[in-house]
């Protein structure tokens, strides 16, 4: 888990324009969709986001990670898909009821890359792009922009709401709260001493945060960006690589004998 | 106003008693469910579990109830946005829309999505049965939201999922049903619960009704209804969509928001209206 | 000193939540270039005063605000702060809730870019900020990991690039130690010794308050109780204590000495005090 979204860094990924950036996640999940039957055809988009990961400073660590979390649900997913393609294809492993056949195998992993790869590449994005080009991208997309500050702030605000949260359990742990131990139904409900101040902090900090941001004049009208990303030569190099390699893949996924 | 309001609709008691009732039995009826499934079936246990059997059993037709109500919440979605809302007497002008937020909907919408998306992110879900099934006390808060700050606060529940699935590591095509459907289980109970006190049998009981009951299977239709159809960009198979997680995410949002969102609300209602934020009372202190 | 720069005429206010008036008839005048310290327990109505003053109050946050509340001529309560761009800034409490950007100069660059100024403007506001309050050494810092009195100075920054006329002080050091206090106030009065802004302060730091402010006020119930310059406010020493206002040490000290017998004038300030008795 994340204790916030942007890691400050300098990589190709962060100097990179975040449309050039939305642009790739999109061809990731183009080429991703156009392999999900073939493993052997989705396993260079799903190289190349790893390679992306470790281009952006976030490592190839990081997309273990994120693959661990999801351990469990890639598991049921890889075993239904393959338990769903059993009949086709020659049997590699049979184990009582289970059959595996190699069709099932690869059908199973495409499905794999096409879950992850749009999941790692949405990662690399919001990892390698600051919460104010977030909001200078959301903008650009049409997104009002008092819902797009209102994203930005929240995002900002995570870490030190994750800090507080685990303040406030520690807290109510040292008074004898046990939050691992009884019923389901008892164990949700210790939780309430949790929330509850919780939410208090919120209802005063609301009030604190719209004074600051009316005093700040945010949403007053036509916002200026003095870091506004200029979309260079090397942004348009990437993209034309990315368009290269990614439209090729999908097209040898598309097109079954190509 | 809204307690005023139940008041004067006349619903007798007993409806709202009933429909507790029902709710619990539901949860009840759900565990017990869940219970025999796993002793048939210890290995996968969703296999055999009613309702997932009924949801697969039943998808066509529930394949087309999803497109309606998923039109449907869409479009509720847009309206609620762009400063519109139903009302018995049609579609009608309201000023709770993005155009007309001042800052403080703005950071209600932030603090709501921060504090939702942090609560998510920070504590643990309570695992009912290792690798199956699990409660997120976190949602309880969803419907809170969206009763007590009105629209920015359905809108920051569903920024606050976003952003969970985000720092998950879940983000990807599938969580944009995930968005507005959170942002429907904010709405339902904030549109349809007149009451929002949590300190009467009427309050209580329209909770119930919307804001577990029916928020519970609109949320687990329309998030699953987007991965069936999107399931060729998601690649979510059918089984699980409909098998594993409608019934997850209903037997999650039903017992969260029947046993925690109640007693949380009982608490939280004066505070929030005693600081300013319940939004019937900022609606009415702008139109004086 | 020049003109009226803040005019308070009978002025009632409170919050929708409130059932009671919070300000009761305040009349009070501010001058341009003048610093007014506003004094009183917590209740008394000070931060409402200042609400009023920066146009949040009933503008942002719900309320009735009766009487007449002018800056620089605008009438505040019909303007709301919209009406108030480049005339009033205002710093509150916390400094946690106040820095929202994730860089220095992104926060620095906050206002001039809401404001939709062009690039170079911005540029060149926040540069003269970095300037005048020596900024250059956080600017490669992450805002987050700065301590509540540097996080405080950045608010006063992030609010000068405004270039405000006004500078609202909500006691901005009552939630920072001694040494982000020590820094916050040197700050404060290098921007009225340097620059000349009008400044209205809530602070309870007396022995700060009567080094700089021209002008001291202090409130009880909503309502103004004594005002005065600094020396003359707090020879009332018993006045002062009775609207729960501790007076500056040295006044405390020469008014247990008066009452013991000893003849000696009331100082405020330590250095009034060393020279009073020869030290």
């Amino acid at each position: 888990m994340l204790t916030g979204l942007y890691v400050p860094k300098d990589t190709l990924f962060h100097r990179l324009d975040p449309r050039v950036k939305l642009l790739w996640t999109f061809l990731v999940l183009v080429a991703s969709i156009a392999t999900q039957f073939n493993c052997i055809k989705g396993a260079p988009v799903f190289l190349s986001v790893v390679v992306a990961l470790a281009l952006s400073g976030i490592g190839a660590g990081f997309a273990a990670l994120l693959i661990f979390n999801m351990s469990a649900f890639l598991i049921a997913v890889i075993l239904v898909w393959a338990g769903m393609y059993s009949s086709h294809g020659v049997p590699v492993l049979e184990l009582g009821v289970f059959r595996l056949t190699d069709v099932g195998v690869s059908v199973a992993l495409g499905k794999f890359f096409l879950i992850i790869c749009p999941v790692l590449a949405f990662a690399v994005f919001f990892t390698s792009t600051k919460p104010y080009h977030v909001m200078w991208t959301l903008d650009k997309l049409g997104l009002p922009h008092k819902l797009s500050l209102a994203f930005t702030i929240s995002l900002s605000m995570l870490p030190s709401i994750v800090k507080s949260t685990r303040e406030v359990i520690e807290v109510q742990k040292t008074r004898g709260l046990a939050l691992d131990r009884g019923w389901p139904l008892e164990r949700l409900r210790k939780h309430i001493p949790i929330i509850v101040p919780l939410i208090a902090r919120l209802l005063s900090d609301v009030w604190d945060l719209s004074m600051v941001l009316a005093s700040r004049y945010a949403g007053y009208g036509r916002r200026t960006y003095v870091f506004e990303p200029k979309w260079s030569r090397g942004d348009s190099a990437f993209l034309l690589l990315s368009l290269l390699f990614y439209g090729g893949v999908a097209l040898w996924g598309v097109f079954p004998y190509a | 106003m809204g307690e005023k309001a139940a008041k004067t609709t006349g619903s007798p008691k007993a409806l709202y008693v009933f429909v507790v009732i029902i709710g619990l039995l539901l949860i009840a009826g759900l565990v017990y469910a869940f219970w025999l499934a796993l002793r048939a079936n210890p290995a996968n246990p969703w296999e055999s579990f009613a309702i997932s059997q009924a949801f697969l059993e039943f998808r066509d037709i529930i394949l087309f109830v999803g497109a309606v109500l998923w039109l449907f919440g869409t479009l509720l979605f847009a309206l609620e946005l762009a400063g519109f809302t139903i009302t018995k007497r049609g579609i009608s002008r309201n000023r709770m829309g993005v155009s007309s937020w001042g800052v403080i909907d703005v950071a209600l919408a932030a603090l709501s999505a921060a504090v939702y998306g942090g609560l998510l992110a920070a504590t643990t879900p309570i695992v009912i049965v290792p690798g199956f099934t699990w409660l997120r006390p976190a949602n309880s808060l969803a419907p809170l939201f969206g009763m007590f700050f009105g629209i920015p606060g359905c809108l920051g529940v569903a920024f606050g999922n976003l952003i969970a699935d985000i720092v998950g590591g879940y983000f990807g095509v599938g969580s944009f049903g995930g968005f507005i459907g959170n942002f429907l289980i904010a709405y339902l109970p904030y549109k349809m619960v007149k009451d929002h006190s949590f300190a009467s049998t009427s309050s209580i009981g329209e909770f119930y009704l919307w804001g577990v009951i029916v928020q519970a299977f609109y949320s687990a239709i329309y998030i699953c209804w987007w991965l069936d159809v999107a399931e060729g960009v998601i690649g979510l198979p059918v089984f699980l969509t409909w098998g594993i997680i409608a019934p997850m995410i209903l037997l999650n949002n039903i017992t969260v928001n029947a046993v925690l969102s109640p007693l949380l609300g009982r608490v939280l209602f004066p505070m929030v209206k005693g600081r300013g934020l319940y939004w019937r009372d900022r609606v009415r202190a702008t139109l004086s | 000193m020049g003109g009226l720069s803040v005019r308070l005429r009978d002025l009632y206010a409170r919050y929708s939540v409130s059932a009671d008036w919070v300000l009761k008839g305040i009349s009070l005048e501010v001058r341009e270039g003048e610093m007014l310290v506003v004094m009183g327990p917590s209740g008394c109505g000070k931060s409402t005063l200042l609400y009023i003053v920066a146009g949040l109050l009933p503008w942002v946050i719900p309320g009735v605000v009766k009487g007449e509340a002018s800056v620089g001529g605008i009438d505040v309560a019909k303007e709301g702060y919209r009406g108030l761009v480049g005339r009033v800034g205002i710093v509150f409490q916390n400094p946690e809730m106040q820095v929202i950007a994730q860089s220095v100069y992104e926060e620095l660059a906050m206002v001039p870019e809401n404001l939709g100024l062009p690039k170079n403007e911005v540029i060149e506001r926040v540069e003269w900020v970095v300037n005048a309050l020596d900024l250059g050494k956080y600017l490669a810092k992450n805002p987050q990991s700065l301590s509540g009195g540097e996080k405080q100075l950045l608010a006063i920054a992030s609010v000068l690039t405004m270039r405000p006329k006004v500078l609202l002080l909500d006691e901005p050091t009552s939630m920072l130690d001694h040494r982000g206090t020590r820094l916050v106030l040197d700050t404060i009065s290098l921007l009225k010794r340097e620059y000349g802004l009008t400044i209205m302060a809530a602070e309870h730091r007396v022995e700060w308050a009567v080094e700089v402010a021209d002008r001291i006020l202090v409130m009880h119930d909503g309502r103004v109780m004594l005002e005065g310059e600094p020396e003359e406010l707090f020879s009332r020493v018993e006045e002062v204590e009775k609207y729960g206002v501790r007076p500056p040490g040295a006044s405390e000290v020469a008014y247990e000495l008066r009452r013991a017998g000893v003849k000696t004038p009331i100082p405020v300030r330590l250095r009034d005090a060393l020279r009073v008795y020869g030290l």
